[in-house]
């Protein structure tokens, strides 16, 4: 018998199958890194890198560089602010060479010097040219342009990063943005402790209401709650003036714009996701430690502190971390009620979209993104961790009647639940009143969006179309790359990154997402290893299709994670049955994982349409002129100070989300019904 | 000692697997795996949880691919093909019916697409289910059916497609103990009467014994034996494989002292010469099958006697068996032996712990094995 144990592997003839998966991994891969990874880099690059913006008026002209500005004005030259010194329409000091074809325009600037983490740095000079309305830089042609906010690779360091963190005006929000972020996670973490054990652990009538109630939020953009608070508590509002004068003895102003109106807004608007973190958390405690304890002679707070706390302490922390990212990274509320407090979110909007300082917009981006990222870290090991508490032997908690403990808790949940509808549908009064407050006659004019600029209903219609064109693509993109990273056998480490791309998104604020989409799909060329290449997908720029490839990658995590978990209910070995019988995977995926994962597949479809309906963050930057968005407008006609069109559109959203919701779930019960029959035993 | 039965003895082999190596990052799962499979034969890949047993079957299934040596099928080299060219019926340990159709469906899953027209298809199907005696769930899903019925299912569906080779991975496991007793046999009967070549993996022994022409006993990555069931359990090749499949009392290190005689402490005991493969020096391991040790009245004119004590007794049904401490000899080496009597012999036993019992290790029943080295 000969021994060759040292043979070389043999190399695998490849079947049709495997190569199909494979091509599929790999796009999904490429998939992933055009959405996501590139995208995010760029902002790094951004932010670490010079750009050039230009303006010219009738009667002088601007261009700033890394930091420097050169302006003509009245007739005068300034580099900096100060004075320069104009020698036969010419300019060389302080590091900047120009020429002026007259007294109020340039005809070319170079900029080779700039402050690099306060010194002076040389760089490579940064060209302007400006030939009539035609601008050039670096010898690129950007053409005639309003707005010529244009790169230039030239790297600054982290010269803005030290602006930022030496200027009060910019600092402050990153404070702000944090302390109305505690505040906001710690009251909504006990009230939505106290809602989801008065529901897991007492026996509360009611229970299916209450839990529909607390999601509820969830269906609404986060401006929603805003304009409830501001028909509530703000100037006019019905507290403030005490039912309108009515009842003098109930007027009540609490300066609502500021932190406080954030921070209630907020609390609002996170509770439905901790909330729901907490009653899974809840649900999952093992009855026998409970049943140990009592046996043990325990009393109820020391059962309560050694076996409640422990049991959930990872989903507490989960939910904290969750509550405390979307607080943080909101921008909706903070927008109607914040006034002059400055928050983070809303300085990056203002850096872009009002002063086109991209740079800065970039800076403050990755300063939002950082706690962000480690709460995301933070969340995924608590996550890990709680999911493995629960052992296949444990015993679900069954709650005995206790009647004074029942009916405080029934007080407690009532309380929050009336919270939350009133927060929903105060706005949603208020959009029916007439002219609040003088007028409270009921009427539908302010549903006819006249006189009133945002779009109307063909930003609605729009928002439709591009909620339903997230929900396809999504949930197409989500699902078959769970299918990839789960079902395949072939390329385990190219599985793996695919995996953890998946999970990225989750700790991408929308903003980011918003400005790193500018960057990366709005540049003209890609600069890789000195070659000069055209974008080829900047024909997205502009378009409906990137507001879906935003969606999709905002709310890409939630759906990817719940087709794994679907996915992971079914049998290992259906790929491989299939395979051994020769049938090809992609048959197999069709006949068997689909139809099986479908229930999944439209909870996924779901949840894309009615995030994508209300979400601001990332397509506030994105929105192309001509297609204005309903929850853009919803912004926009609360800045003119329409305050109840504003509010009836955020009612239109809402309940249109209701309606997708419950009408599907109601009309896809038949076709469920048809494609589950196989559940019945 | 008994020789591990040497593959290549078999020249008219289906299939073989030379030399087959394979690790999973540090862990060496195969090591050096060779073994033949003769046309129409059932074995079974028997082993401790770990051992490599369910690798083995992947390879040769083509799920996984080996970093060293080959799988040869009907005289071709089948190491590099894909699974799906290989043409093996599979059956899993979780049977993975799809769940959303029904039993028909199942069976009819790998029928499509081969060029078959829809009677032939349905025809093939209906042939399917009465093999495996299931026509009546046709319409049902899996979740309908019993464990059993939805075992039976997965193996219809897996030689639907008149595969070349069976391949079972715990198919049984699953089971309870009396579904399980049946479809031993009725596994063993349909593949019988399909003449088709078998390769089942298991780690219950009696399922191995009972159901395989051949054993193959696999320990830590390598082939410990491969052989008849009736071999591997009266001769097994080493103390591993001794332990492993049935029950077995090993009295320690021996001196061999002459031509079919072993010194075990103080005591000289007679060996059959064979199992001593020739040796007349040396140490070897001496062990005894608890079935086979004589008690009372039928070991008191035998060779190899031992007085002993009963420790405890454990009634198993049909048989006692007896916990027996042998006291310290002049050397002071004392043993402990588990003895099967059966129940009907026990009855003029004593019983009580304490009593004392003469017990006789016939010659030719006592295994001797290689002494580990150092």
């Amino acid at each position: 018998m000969t021994h060759s144990p040292n043979q070389a592997a043999p190399k695998r003839q490849p079947d049709a199958s495997a190569r199909i998966r494979k091509a599929l991994i790999v796009g999904f891969l490429a998939w992933m890194l055009l959405v996501v990874v590139l995208p995010v880099l760029k902002v790094v690059d951004r932010s670490l890198n010079a750009e050039v913006a230009a303006s010219i008026w009738d009667d002088g002209a601007e261009v700033r560089v890394g930091g420097r500005r050169v302006h003509l004005s009245d007739g005068e030259a300034f580099i900096d602010d100060e004075p320069a010194k104009v020698v036969d329409k010419h300019i060389d000091e302080r590091g900047v060479v120009a020429d002026l074809a007259d007294e109020t325009q340039f005809k070319y600037v170079a900029v080779s010097q700039v402050v690099i983490e306060r010194k002076e740095r040389k760089i490579k000079p940064i060209e302007v040219r400006i030939d009539g309305a035609d601008w050039y830089i670096d010898g690129v042609f950007i053409g005639p342009d309003d707005n010529p906010v244009r790169e230039a690779a030239r790297y600054i360091g982290l010269t803005r990063f030290k602006k930022y963190f030496s200027e009060s005006s910019l600092y402050s929000s990153l404070f702000n943005s944090a302390f109305i972020s505690v505040v906001a996670t710690a009251i909504a973490v006990l009230l939505a402790f106290a809602y989801a054990y008065g529901i897991t652990r007492t026996c509360i009538p009611g229970k299916g209401f209450f839990k529909t109630v607390a999601m509820l939020p969830l269906f609404a953009p986060t401006m929603l709650y805003g304009l409830s608070l501001v028909y509530l508590f703000g100037n006019k509002g019905l507290v403030t003036t005490g039912l309108f004068g009515k009842l003098p003895w109930l007027a009540w102003d609490i300066g609502l714009y500021g932190a406080k109106g954030i921070i209630i807004a907020e609390s609002v608007f996170i509770f439905p996701s901790m909330f729901l973190i907490l009653l899974v958390a809840l649900g999952s405690t093992d009855a026998r430690l409970y049943e140990a304890a009592e046996s043990l002679g325990a009393s109820k707070w020391r059962t309560f502190w050694t076996v409640t706390i422990p049991g959930v302490k990872f989903g507490l922390l989960s939910a904290l971390f969750a509550g405390f990212t979307l607080c943080f990274t909101d921008f909706g509320a903070p927008k109607v009620v914040g006034g002059q407090f400055n928050i983070l979110a809303v300085d990056i909007y203002k850096q872009v979209i009002g002063q086109q300082n991209f740079g800065m917009g970039a800076t403050v981006s990755i300063v939002l993104l950082v706690p962000a990222i480690a709460a995301f870290v933070v969340d995924r090991i608590a996550q890990r961790r709680q999911s493995s508490a629960m052992s296949a032997k444990s015993v679900p908690f069954t709650p005995k009647p206790k009647p004074a403990t029942d009916r405080a808790f029934l007080v407690v949940c009532g309380a929050i639940a009336a919270f939350i509808l009133i927060m929903l549908f105060a706005a949603g009064f208020g959009s029916l009143v007439k002219m609040w407050p003088y007028d409270l006659s009921l009427s539908l004019k302010h549903y006819t969006f006249k006189d009133t600029g945002g779009g109307g209903y063909a930003a609605f219609w729009n928002s439709i179309r591009m909620s339903f064109y997230s929900a396809i693509l999504g949930t197409a993109v989500a699902f078959a790359g769970a299918y990839l990273i789960e079902k395949s056998r072939e390329m385990r480490l190219p599985r793996q990154i695919a995996y953890f791309l998946s999970i990225l998104p989750l700790a991408l604020p929308g903003l980011v997402i918003g400005i790193a989409y500018i960057f990366f799909f709005n540049q003209p060329r890609f600069e890789i290893f000195g070659m000069s290449i055209p974008n080829p997908f900047v024909a997205l720029y502009g378009t409906m299709a990137i507001l879906v490839i935003a969606n999709v990658t905002h709310f890409f995590t939630v759906s990817f994670l719940t087709a794994t978990t679907a996915l992971r209910q079914l049998d290992g070995e259906f790929e491989t049955v299939s395979e051994s019988m020769g049938v090809p995977f992609y048959k197999t995926f069709a006949r068997v994982t689909v139809p099986v994962s479908l229930p999944a597949i439209i909870e996924i479809a779901l949840y894309f349409f009615v995030s994508s309906m209300a979400t601001i963050s990332a397509v506030i930057f994105l929105y192309p002129v001509d297609t204005p968005l309903a929850s853009v407008a919803v912004i926009n006609m609360d800045d003119a100070g329409d305050t109840a069109p504003a509010a009836a559109m955020c009612m239109l959203i809402v309940v249109t989300n209701l309606a997708v919701r419950f009408g599907f779930q109601f009309a896809s019960r038949g076709l469920i019904a048809r494609t589950q029959a196989w559940r019945q035993r | 000692m008994v020789a591990v039965e040497s593959p290549r003895e078999r020249t008219d082999a289906f299939l073989e697997v030379r030399n087959v190596g394979k690790s999973f990052g540090a862990l060496q799962v195969l090591k050096d795996v060779s073994m033949s499979v003769a046309p129409g034969e059932f074995v079974c890949i028997l082993g401790p949880s770990g051992c490599g047993k369910t690798t083995l079957l992947r390879i040769i299934a083509g799920l996984e691919t080996q970093d060293a040596g080959q799988v040869v099928m009907a005289g071709q080299d089948i190491s590099a093909w894909p699974t799906s060219k290989r043409g093996c019926g599979i059956v899993f340990q979780s049977y993975a019916l799809f769940p959303n159709l029904t039993s028909a469906q199942n069976v009819a899953y790998g029928l499509h697409g081969r060029g078959k027209d829809k009677a032939a298809v349905q025809s093939r199907v209906k042939e399917m289910l009465a093999l495996v005696g299931l026509e009546s769930t046709a319409n049902k899903y899996p979740a309908q059916m019993s464990g059993g019925q939805q075992q039976r299912i997965a193996l219809a569906r897996a030689l639907a497609t008149e595969p070349k080779l069976l391949l079972l991975d715990e198919p049984l496991s699953a089971l309870d103990a009396r579904v399980r007793l049946r479809l031993r046999l009725e596994i063993r009967q349909v593949q019988q009467r399909l003449g088709i070549t078998t390769i089942m993996v298991t780690h219950d022994q009696d399922e191995a014994l009972t159901m395989a022409d051949r054993i193959v006993v696999m320990s830590e990555g390598r082939l410990a034996q491969y052989a008849t069931p009736r071999e591997v359990y009266g001769r097994p090749a080493d103390p591993f494989v001794a332990d492993f499949v049935g029950a077995m009392n090993f009295l320690g290190e021996a001196d061999v002292v002459g031509e079919g005689q072993v010194k075990l402490g103080a005591a000289t005991l007679d060996v059959d010469p064979e199992r001593l493969d020739g040796r007349a020096s040396g140490s070897v391991i001496v062990a005894i099958r608890p079935e086979d040790v004589r008690v009372g009245q039928d070991a008191a004119n035998d060779a190899n006697r031992l007085a002993t004590k009963i420790e405890y007794v454990e009634f198993r049904g049909p048989f006692f068996r007896y916990g027996l401490r042998v006291p310290p000899d002049a050397e002071g080496r004392e043993h402990f032996i588990e003895v099967d009597v059966a129940a009907k012999r026990a009855e003029a036993l004593p019983h009580e712990p304490g009593a004392d019992i003469e017990i006789s290790l016939p010659a030719h029943r006592l295994h001797c094995f290689d002494a580990p080295v150092g």
